[in-house]
């Protein structure tokens, strides 16, 4: 049977159709499939190539999805460690940074006048820039 | 199609997605050729080749979400339920590419159609109706089907057993089939 047919059949009549393949028994879908195909094992062999590479797609993107997801969490967590320092270190943190790295320019540049919300968001960015690492390490 | 609507169930009642992975690869080369033959039947409404259509229907049975396959449910049978879905909508955004309607902008009816959808359907069934001109079952069959008739419903309207209506589908399909053979090979 040529894979190509271009039959054009209403959706609600193939669907009664393919009710009528779903209702044969093996011996009849067999014996039809043997009247149509002159090689049944190549038709069981290309259809089952097409259902294995669906199966390694799913699971490229499934793979794909939980490393992204580990990336997210990793960084959550990252983030949480500089941001449950106290307010006193991170002050420190914010100073040391502007000593080591004398190109920084940093908007709020006396870090005792900043409120915590602001002291987060510099070091965010300074995270964000690569002046220091998620842990609170100058690199 | 019928045989796949199911109400709305637990969790539970639903294939896991470890589950549906076992399932899918554990089918048997008669469930793999059933699957096939039933691909096949739905190309021709769209661009995608059988095992096209069939890869694609995997793909999306393992990507869905929770609620999948029902477990009272054969999988052959979900994953044809999953093909006549993507028949369905490929088939509406083949229309809806052309120039001259855009779905968009037509307002549907209550089974989803466009306007255009409906036209084009009715043209089908004349065209079919014209085919099985020579067999009254047959054109009886299409009538109610045309109208969105229900196997249990049409059995009910015109008093025919399970096994008349079976009967009738297939010589549908088997002549439908055929005549697409001999057109192709001829």
């Amino acid at each position: 049977m040529n894979d190509k047919r271009r039959n054009k059949l209403p959706l609600s009549v193939i669907n009664t159709l393919a009710d009528d393949i779903l209702n044969l028994s093996d011996e009849e879908l067999l014996q039809e499939v043997q009247d149509e195909f002159d090689d049944v094992a190549s038709v069981i062999s290309s259809a089952r190539n097409a259902i294995n590479s669906a199966i390694l797609k799913s699971n490229k993107s499934r793979l794909s999805d939980a490393k992204e997801q580990l990336e997210q969490k990793r960084k959550g967590t990252n983030q949480n460690n500089i941001l449950t320092l106290t307010l006193n270190d991170k002050r420190a943190l914010i100073h040391q940074a502007k000593e080591s790295v004398h190109s920084l320019t940093l908007a709020a540049r006396n870090e005792e006048e900043m409120s915590e919300s602001d002291i987060n968001g510099v070091l965010q960015d300074l995270v964000d820039l690569g002046v220091i690492d998620e842990n609170g390490n100058i690199k | 199609m019928h045989k796949v609507n199911q109400v709305l169930k637990m969790d539970s009642d639903y294939l896991s997605r470890e589950e549906l992975d076992a399932a899918i690869k554990g089918l048997s080369d008669v469930d793999v050729l059933r699957l096939k033959k039933i691909a096949l039947q739905y190309t021709g409404n769209h661009d995608m080749e059988a095992e096209e259509l069939l890869g694609e229907a995997v793909l999306r049975t393992l990507s869905g979400g929770r609620k999948t396959c029902p477990r009272d449910l054969p999988i052959v049978n979900f994953l044809a339920g999953v093909i006549s879905s993507i028949t369905e909508y490929e088939r509406k955004k083949k229309r809806n590419s052309g120039d001259v309607v855009n779905i968009d902008d037509c307002e549907l009816n209550d089974s989803g159609n466009t306007p255009e959808d409906d036209v084009l359907e009715k043209q089908l069934f004349k065209q079919l109706e014209s085919f099985f001109d020579e067999d009254e079952e047959i054109l009886l069959l299409l009538l109610y089907l045309n109208d969105g008739f229900s196997p249990p419903e049409i059995q009910h309207e015109e008093g025919w057993s399970e096994t008349q209506y079976n009967t009738i589908r297939r010589r549908m399909r088997r002549k439908w089939n055929s005549h697409n053979i001999q057109e192709l090979t001829s």
